[in-house]
């Protein structure tokens, strides 16, 4: 099965599961909520449209790929296993920032990354792995009074 | 005061001066580096325009936005590899050019080519902007609703390679555009009872996660795999590699034309400047006939496709600034920004914020004339920027974008959405489904929802306004058109192959 159709499948499957029960959800909320008498159209009106037109067009794509979805599959490369790799780092990153602070873990995720996808230069790194997080925190801080998140076990 | 006076004051102002000074850099440098394409380069820089007067964001933006097209073509001309798709048909004559050892040539009239297409889109942008705005304002929300869906069918159609993923890319957008309280009765949707999706998934990490957080994914798939610089621009013949005005003047009639084709495509929502150029680059082959040299290195051929890319920019704001509806991606993003600064664009924006409007067409003249003036002598610096190592610089970008995300609205559920966002993106990338309409669909449902429901609670649940009215019986008409002739071009595009 090619990219394109594993796609459209999964969209579909997802989106017969948001018209069959989340959006009927939405109803029975506003009926409880005991508005929209008034209205002709009530909130679930858009979330049917739009999902009702990703279902069509996951099962044309997912019948018409065959060919032309091969063809525009053809010149990527391959590399998932890579992409998984920084997809994990990415989320380790986003849940460490709320433990150890925003200067940690973005450390500890430049680190990471540069490990795992073998730096020729780990001066050059570690030099990246301090000045950056440092950088952005302070540019964000000092200049713009954003503070980034400083972590639960400093607080 | 008078609201150009008051624009123009405050483009003068030190840090909105320095901060011009600065994007415009910082987009030919973002723009010159493969992999790093202007859609990233001002999707990141949007979380810190939340915090900027709108004069100063506007500027920081469209510096970003106009000189990074024209980065790049940099990469184009050198690497055979465009910095930004957009300058994907420089590649035709501006990698032969430096094969022949003329690639500062090649760069420098890539540059006035982007100066030329720029000057015509703002001429043209100035010249049809109020009037387009001005027609709009007779609008109720049957106009308003048929023109947001008519723009909906349109940017799925015409982005990418395929009709239908367009338009599911689009649908997704739509999906994603409903979390969060609906617009008439306050009803939360799919909120899962947290208060933070009550305001909808927010629009700064959806597009920081589909453009820069996608492409991240993608190079860190690719072992941030750099290709390498072929060329040595410091041992060129450099009396071979003067541009002369003869040399220009040959080049401004095909670069009017491309100016026009990259206007028009400009002015359409959801089409872009990769498209334009390749248009302009085709109809100037076609114009010049045998005669012409071009894919052999014909300095017209990077000519008409930097300046059909330029033009591009300019007239995108044609849609967005008079009817609120994004030209491309990067003007889906600057629509976003100018919502966040508490400005709707629009047909009210002339009368509500003239002053806006003017900001943007300062910063767009000025933008172009420094990047002129930055890019002319700096040509050789920038081919510098191409040694960047990969490994070193996404993963720095990705602090960026995390942090980015999150100062948004200081709300860690905001980077989870750029990660999903990016996943997603990454995904669109693979299977080639395009990813702008996922994006102007997404800015564009909750008007056209409001527009709908109150043009139905208006005829009591009928139809019939719908179906009777002119503009959207001939925005009908034009759907029918254009998809009729995207049909008939991939036939003929197959029967071809």
């Amino acid at each position: 099965m090619t990219a394109t159709r594993i796609l459209a499948f999964l969209s579909a499957a997802a989106i017969l599961v948001f018209l069959a029960v989340m959006v009927p959800a939405v109803g029975s909320n506003q009926m409880a909520m005991g508005s929209g008498d008034f209205y002709s159209v009530g909130p679930t009106a858009l979330p049917n449209l739009a999902g009702g037109m990703v279902l069509v067009f996951s099962i044309i794509m997912f019948a018409t790929s065959g060919r032309e979805a091969r063809d525009d599959e053809a010149a990527t490369p391959g590399g998932i296993g890579l992409a998984l790799a920084i997809v994990g780092l990415f989320a380790a990153y986003s849940l460490g920032m709320l433990a150890i602070g925003f200067l940690f873990a973005s450390m500890l995720f430049l680190a990471a990354v540069f490990w795992l996808y073998r730096v020729s230069s780990w001066i050059a790194a570690a030099v990246l792995i301090v000045t950056v997080p440092l950088v952005v925190d302070q540019i964000l801080r000092r200049l713009f009074l954003v503070p980034l998140p400083d972590g639960l076990l400093f607080n | 005061m008078d609201p150009m006076l008051l624009a123009l004051t405050g483009l003068t102002e030190p840090l909105t001066l320095l901060t011009l000074l600065l994007s415009v850099t910082i987009g030919l440098i973002i723009g010159a580096i493969p992999g790093l394409s202007v859609n990233i380069a001002v999707a990141l820089a949007v979380p810190l325009t939340i915090f900027m007067p709108t004069n100063q964001a506007m500027v920081m933006l469209i510096g970003l936005y106009g000189s990074g097209i024209f980065g790049g073509s940099v990469s184009a001309i050198l690497l055979n590899a465009p910095g930004t798709p957009a300058s994907a048909a420089t590649i035709f004559d501006g990698y032969p050019m430096a094969q022949r050892g003329l690639a500062t040539k090649a760069l420098r009239l890539s540059l006035v080519a982007s100066l030329f297409g720029s000057v015509f889109s703002i001429a043209l942008l100035i010249l049809l902007a109020p009037q387009l705005a001005d027609f709009a304002l007779g609008f109720g929300p049957v106009e308003i609703a048929s023109l947001l869906f008519f723009t909906f069918l349109v940017i799925g159609i015409l982005s990418g390679t395929s009709l239908v993923k367009g338009l599911f890319s689009a649908s997704i957008g739509m999906v994603l555009a409903t979390v969060g309280s609906d617009p008439m009765l306050g009803t939360p949707r799919f909120t899962f009872g947290s208060t933070s999706l009550m305001d909808g998934l927010t629009y700064v990490p959806l597009l920081v996660g589909l453009f820069a957080v996608a492409e991240i994914i993608e190079e860190a798939a690719r072992k941030f795999s750099q290709q390498t610089r072929k060329f040595d621009l410091s041992s060129e013949d450099a009396t071979a590699n003067r541009l002369s005005l003869g040399e220009i003047g040959r080049c401004v009639m095909p670069m009017t034309r491309a100016s026009a084709i990259g206007s028009c495509i400009g002015i359409l929502p959801g089409i872009g400047a990769t498209i334009a150029s390749f248009l302009a680059y085709a109809d100037a082959k076609r114009a010049a006939g045998k005669s012409g040299t071009f894919g052999k290195g014909d300095p017209r051929g990077v000519a008409v496709s930097e300046s059909a890319n330029n033009a591009v920019v300019g007239a995108t704001f044609i849609p967005t600034l008079a009817l609120g509806i994004p030209g491309d991606a990067v003007t889906a993003i600057l629509l976003g920004a100018l919502v966040l600064q508490g400005v709707t664009p629009g047909p009210l924006i002339f009368i509500n914020s003239p002053d806006v409007v003017y900001t943007i067409y300062f910063a767009l003249l000025a933008s172009t004339l420094l990047m002129g003036l930055i890019g002319y002598p700096a040509v050789r610096v920038l081919a510098q920027t191409l040694r960047i190592p990969k490994i070193y610089l996404m993963p720095c970008v990705a602090v960026i974008c995390v942090a980015g995300s999150y100062v948004a609205r200081n709300n860690i559920l905001d980077v989870f959405v750029m990660l999903g966002a990016g996943v997603l993106g990454f995904v669109f990338n693979r299977t080639g489904v395009p990813v702008a309409p996922l994006l102007i669909a997404f800015i564009i449902t909750p008007p056209f929802e409001e527009a709908v429901r109150q043009a139905l609670t208006r005829s009591r649940g009928s139809f019939e306004p719908f179906l009777t009215n002119p503009v959207t019986l001939s925005l009908a008409a034009v759907v029918v058109g254009v998809v009729a002739l995207s049909m008939f071009r991939r036939r003929e595009a197959r029967t071809a192959q």
